[in-house]
């Protein structure tokens, strides 16, 4: 009996549930395609290096899922709380019929419970399919080749699945017997009948704020993008409290200022522009808090999704620049290598593998110190970000011409008593190229050295997992003599042709891992497939969590705006009727909710959008350090993505509320 | 603009509302309710009528009608020589917005507008020119007295002032007829008097032609003529003529008694 009754009502108020069905099944399917990333990423033909790299993100993508579980347990209670409320009149109908409290949380139960199980399965069969599309990312990630891919379902992420999702359930079902275990008849019969007052602003008041905002916003993003230079540790968390109370005044303020500069125009009184505007200020008004969260979470959407993907774009297509050799590896001893040595144990000879190779010597004793050169051209207001007493290696000159066959850099010519300086780190290539002009003397084994140019040479000297990190490097005459005890050789080579540089690297780490349990001896060597697992293997997690993070903030927001929107349409049909007796037609009704709810959810996006074209040119430059961030038209596809989840978001909140009006006919 | 608010008194009297045997069925051919059956009256210009019935005497229905909310199911209305009953889409929201005024028993403001924007309101869906909005905003509301008060929000005005911006509202796009369905039904007697007295105000002051439905003898008093119905038929029509406002509520409740219905007589 109560089960055809919950069912009934589903039925009937379906379009009310519409809002909570897709946010369940869009989390459903969100929270399923980001666990079964294992499963598809085992199933490509990967080396057993970067299984464990899988195996590692998909034990961060657990620790984020539980984040995420949270967040999309508050939304269901939030919204679910909104439906209780949009009912309550319906259950006082039913208390005053005589059904004891505990029938009436029964039939809710059921509903949800029914809700529940109808989002599971659509969302899980939602995740399944685009989770074969996610494949493709997957692929592309890994470097992998997608010809041994086939359809892929993961049953260990179902199951999570399952398991979060019947849990939040749970406490929703809880939560909800517990909510209307407390309701008042009279308050549930009366529910509809509140009366408004209008959150008015001061003008003048108004004015202020919104000018304090602006400032305040003005400044953050003048600090993060032309001030960056002096954006630090100890500032850094006054710009980011600039940021979030700018926009917070901003909407408390924003939407008086645009009413009393509407009401100036003629546009103000024709048809229902004035209606139209004020509906939106009062929701502006009333929700300024919930709208500055909503605005910032946008914001952390856009950035680190953005960030997240030109990373790997940009660390991908550096790869061949960052790694111009196959391997390298130190020695103690100019003449013979311990790992080579080593590697001869397990049967490999790396000499006979490679096609061309050099070894130079690299000294650390006597050398200069960064503070002994950039002494003059420290920045007064001492804002450095690294120790001025750091050694700076050193490099005989023929070494470093020989080595820029291998590493694709400019030779350098010196004179008896010149020095150069080899660096590519924007950052110190600027501190060096101010100091250089000053003539800094060095002293090295009883010689007084002098820069031979003014400007720094670019270059780098080592394999790095990205380019431009060589923060410097002085090469000095070959008639200096290093002190033998504190100098390193190095090795770096090219393979031949017919070597399999993967399967070598995997031979090599097994090695590495038994050396380091059973001998003392010194191991390490480094090839370019190593450094670039390692890239692929950061890249893949980095990204795959902030598109994770991205997305749940997303949905995130723009439930929270069309539950927010969805309550102020059910609470103000009564004026929609007033407008329909007056005789506005639907069309222009229609249009007037369209025009209110759109710029509802238009105004937190664009001001979002503002922070992140500002907070985009900041990580550019954070991130920049290590490669030159470009973010281009590569994320479309996941704009186009996150712009279907939030218009879907509009959509339904405008087809909802439509409806909503045109429930009580006059 | 449209016609000066203040006409004279003497102007040539104007039929603005004419039914011809309008009748409206409902259910089905076995079960018929004939809610209005067969009425055929006039409303001249600056007349103020009050519909008078017992509850199913289809008083509502008939009002329904009249305002294009509900379509009659045999019959003819007239306003102003036009038949609305023939009246479709857009030209039946003209129609609406254009020729009706409504007004209600709880005011019904917006209260996200202020009294001047609720006023203005019913120009700006009219898509009269702003500038002339502002006059005859101006106008209407120093007419009604209610000028200090319109940049206030209806929370923070008192039901008296809220009433006049109702009525402002009613009036100020020039209506031919203003209805008023069961306007006091849900009010105090202090605030059902102040609404009727406005009614009046309308009636003698602007020259509107109100048609007021109503189950209160005493709401009916204020009209200059009262239609009674019963069972969805007119069943008499009395004139106030000279009388003053408590003689004719007498020969109001006189009728009532005989219509032998529960009328409610206060």
């Amino acid at each position: 009996m109560f089960s055809k009754l919950a069912f009934r009502n589903l039925k009937r108020s379906f379009k009310d549930y519409a809002i909570y069905f897709f946010t369940l099944a869009l989390g459903v399917a969100i929270f399923y395609i980001f666990n079964a990333l294992e499963t598809q990423s085992v199933m490509l033909k990967i080396s057993d290096y970067m299984l464990e790299i899988v195996k590692l993100m998909n034990s961060v993508m657990s620790g984020v899922s539980v984040f995420v579980a949270l967040v999309l347990g508050f939304l269901i209670i939030y919204a679910s709380r909104f439906l209780i409320k949009r009912r309550s009149q319906e259950f006082g109908t039913y208390m005053l019929l005589g059904m004891s409290k505990r029938k009436i949380a029964m039939i809710m139960l059921l509903e949800t419970l029914m809700i529940g199980i109808f989002s599971l399965v659509a969302g899980l069969l939602v995740g399944v399919a685009l989770s074969q599309f996610m494949s493709v990312l997957v692929a592309n990630m890994f470097e992998a080749d997608m010809t041994s891919f086939g359809f892929v379902f993961s049953g260990p992420a179902c199951v999570k699945t399952l398991i979060y999702f019947v849990i939040i359930f749970l406490v929703v079902m809880l939560l909800n017997t517990f909510i209307i275990a407390r309701q008042r008849l009279i308050k549930l019969l009366q529910a509809r009948r509140t009366t408004e007052t209008v959150k008015v602003r001061k003008t003048w008041l108004a004015s202020i704020v919104l000018m304090v905002g602006v400032s305040l916003l003005g400044w953050a993003y003048w600090m993060v993008t032309l001030n960056s230079r002096h954006l630090d540790d100890s500032n850094i968390m006054f710009v980011l409290a600039a940021g979030a109370i700018g926009t917070a005044f901003f909407f408390w303020s924003v939407a008086t200022i645009i009413v009393k500069l509407f009401q100036k125009t003629k546009l103000y009184n024709r048809g229902l522009n004035a209606f139209t505007l004020r509906q939106f200020s009062s929701a502006i008004n009333t929700s300024a808090v919930a709208m500055t969260m909503i605005c910032l979470m946008l914001f952390v959407t856009i950035c680190v999704s953005a960030s997240a993907i030109s990373l790997h774009e940009s660390m991908t297509a550096n790869s061949d620049k960052a790694m111009p050799v196959d391997i390298q590896y130190p020695s103690k001893l100019a003449d013979q290598s311990e790992s080579v040595e080593a590697l001869k144990d397990y049967g490999i000879d790396l000499n006979t593998m490679m096609a061309e190779q050099m070894r130079y010597e690299i000294a650390y004793s006597d050398s200069p110190t960064y503070g002994d050169i950039l002494d003059k051209a420290m920045p007064a207001d001492g804002a450095v970000l690294f120790n001025t007493d750091a050694i700076l290696p050193m490099m005989h000159v023929s070494d470093y011409n020989a080595l820029s066959d291998f590493f694709h850099n400019q030779k350098v010519e010196l004179k008896d008593n010149e020095y150069a300086i080899v660096a590519d780190f924007a950052t110190m290539v600027e501190l060096f190229e101010r100091a250089l002009p000053t003539q800094p003397k060095i002293e090295i084994a009883g010689r007084n050295l002098y820069p031979a140019t003014d400007e720094v040479i670019d270059g780098m000297y080592q394999l790095s997992t990205a380019t431009s990190t060589n923060t410097g490097l002085v090469v000095v005459p070959d008639d200096i003599k290093f002190r033998e005890d504190d100098a390193t050789w190095y090795t770096v080579g090219n393979f031949r042709e017919n070597v399999d540089a993967q399967d070598l690297t995997d031979k090599i780490l097994k090695i590495r891992d038994q050396e380091l349990k059973n001998t003392a001896r010194y191991f390490m060597i480094e090839t370019k497939q190593m450094l670039l697992n390692s890239n692929i293997g950061i890249n893949a997690i980095v990204t795959f969590v902030a598109l994770y993070l991205g997305i749940i903030f997303l949905i995130a927001s723009a439930a929270l705006l069309a539950l927010k929107q969805l309550s102020e349409s059910s609470d103000n049909r009564a004026k929609y009727a007033i407008l329909q007796k007056l005789g506005v037609d639907n069309k222009m009704l229609n249009h007037a909710l369209g025009v209110q709810i759109g710029i509802f959810f238009a105004l937190p996006l664009i001001v979002a959008i503002i922070h992140a074209i500002c907070g985009i040119i900041f990580c550019d430059e954070v991130l920049g350090i290590f490669g030159g961030i470009k973010i281009d038209y590569s994320m479309a596809g996941i704009a186009l993505v996150f712009l279907a989840i939030y218009g879907g978001y509009f959509l339904i909140t405008y087809f909802s509320s439509k409806r909503m009006i045109r429930e009580r006919r006059i | 603009m449209k016609k000066a608010k203040n006409k004279v008194n003497n102007q040539t009297v104007r039929q603005i509302l004419k039914l011809e045997s309008v009748e409206k069925y409902y259910g089905s051919r076995s079960a018929l309710t004939k809610a209005v059956d067969r009425i055929s009256f006039t409303v001249d210009s600056s007349e103020f009528v009050a519909i008078m019935g017992a509850s199913g005497s289809g008083k509502t229905t008939l009002l329904n009608c009249i305002a294009t909310i509900d379509r009659v199911t045999a019959g003819k209305i007239y306003v102003d020589g036009e038949d609305i009953t023939r009246l479709k889409g857009e030209k039946l929201n003209r129609f609406r917005r254009e020729e009706l005024g409504f007004v209600f028993q709880d005011f019904n403001l917006l209260d996200t507008l202020t009294a001047r924007e609720n006023i203005a309101l019913a120009l700006a869906i009219q898509k009269v020119h702003p500038l002339e909005i502002t006059d005859r905003v101006e106008k209407v509301s120093s007419e009604l007295g209610i000028s200090k008060v319109l940049d206030k929000f209806p929370y923070q005005m008192s039901g008296g002032q809220k009433q006049r911006v109702a009525s402002a509202r009613a009036i100020i796009t020039d209506p031919k007829l203003v209805l008023a369905d069961e306007p006091t039904g849900a009010l105090d007697s202090r605030s059902a008097r102040m609404l009727l007295e406005q009614l009046e105000e309308l009636n003698q002051r602007f020259d509107s032609t109100i048609l007021m439905v109503t189950h209160d003898a005493f709401a009916a008093s204020y009209a200059k003529r009262v239609i009674f119905l019963k069972d969805g038929k007119i069943f008499n029509e009395i004139r106030r003529g000279d009388h003053s406002r408590k003689e004719f509520f007498d020969q109001i409740i006189d009728v009532v008694t005989a219509l032998g219905g529960d009328t409610n007589v206060l």
